[in-house]
């Protein structure tokens, strides 16, 4: 099984932990994460019933590599990145989405120390504050996966870079180039609900 | 690419620097040092003061406005059966 190995090469270190112990891990470590679990899924998938299988699968194989996971670390980091991994490898497969651009790449070729554009967008103040929520949501829903993601993980979820570098797999420099552009994306689209409310 | 774009508050000459500082410590992962300098800064650079509002703005929008979905009610209780199925 490929995704066995997958998992197991990323986590060399194992935990022995009896019936009773697992079980407590499971209840008390990671069931409290359904509600967010679940939540992050949807934003994903856009449909309820992907997302709930989506939650499950992942919950599976937080209990099947319960081993790899170290009682009272950050298991939310962690089920986050098992969640993630589903979903890119399982999921996205089995979707009839298209292929979308690969951003890994397209920040590989252009990434530097120099992640900074200094492009602004010029949205003003009293224009958000008149944003109601659903433009917000309409905003973040149309940005690609990718972008999705990392505006999720660091405002919904308030992760550090370095908890989001590691659900990611990525780089540090990578998670604060890729936010950086996923924040400015959003605040073009939210520049044009704005243009669309008569704000200029 | 446009290094800065207009504004009625004018042009920060720092501004590349100040975004980056802003976005890090809007995000809490600025040092000491960079979170005196922009905080000094904006006191004075309208400019910078005004993208450092927004910013703030569309943050506390994500945290607060994005609606919850519910999770479904029998979800907790599916994968503790289905955990112990396979235990």
């Amino acid at each position: 099984m490929q995704e066995v190995k997958t998992e197991e090469d990323q986590e060399r270190r194992r935990y022995t932990y009896s019936q009773v112990e697992k079980n407590k891990i499971f209840d008390k470590e990671f069931l409290p994460h359904l509600d967010s679990m679940y939540n992050f899924a949807y934003r994903l998938t856009f449909d309820e019933d992907d997302s709930k299988d989506l939650v499950q699968d992942t919950f599976m194989k937080a209990y099947r590599f319960i081993h790899s996971f170290q009682q009272g670390t950050n298991s939310k980091a962690w089920l986050y990145r098992i969640l993630k991994n589903s979903f890119i490898n399982d999921f996205r497969k089995k979707s009839k989405q298209p292929a979308k651009v690969d951003y890994q790449e397209v920040e590989n070729f252009y990434n530097s120390d120099d992640v900074d554009e200094a492009i602004t967008v010029d949205l003003r103040i009293d224009a958000i504050k008149d944003m109601i929520g659903d433009e917000v949501s309409i905003a973040l829903n149309s940005l690609a996966v990718d972008f999705r993601t990392v505006i999720i993980l660091c405002d919904l979820e308030g992760f550090t870079y370095e908890e989001m570098a590691k659900i990611l797999d990525i780089p540090i420099g990578t998670v604060r180039s890729r936010l950086h552009r996923a924040r400015n994306l959003l605040k073009e689209k939210l520049r044009s609900y704005a243009g669309s409310m008569g704000y200029k | 690419m446009k290094e800065v774009e207009k504004s009625d508050a004018g042009v920060c000459s720092e501004f590349k620097n100040c975004l980056k500082i802003l976005h890090l410590m809007l995000d809490d992962e600025a040092s000491k040092d960079e979170e005196a300098y922009l905080t000094e800064h904006i006191e004075k650079c309208m400019f910078c003061f005004e993208q450092y509002e927004v910013e703030k703005q569309i943050r506390e929008l994500l945290r607060t406005k994005i609606a919850k979905m519910p999770v479904p009610a029998d979800l907790a209780n599916l994968i503790k059966s289905k955990i112990s199925q396979s235990a």
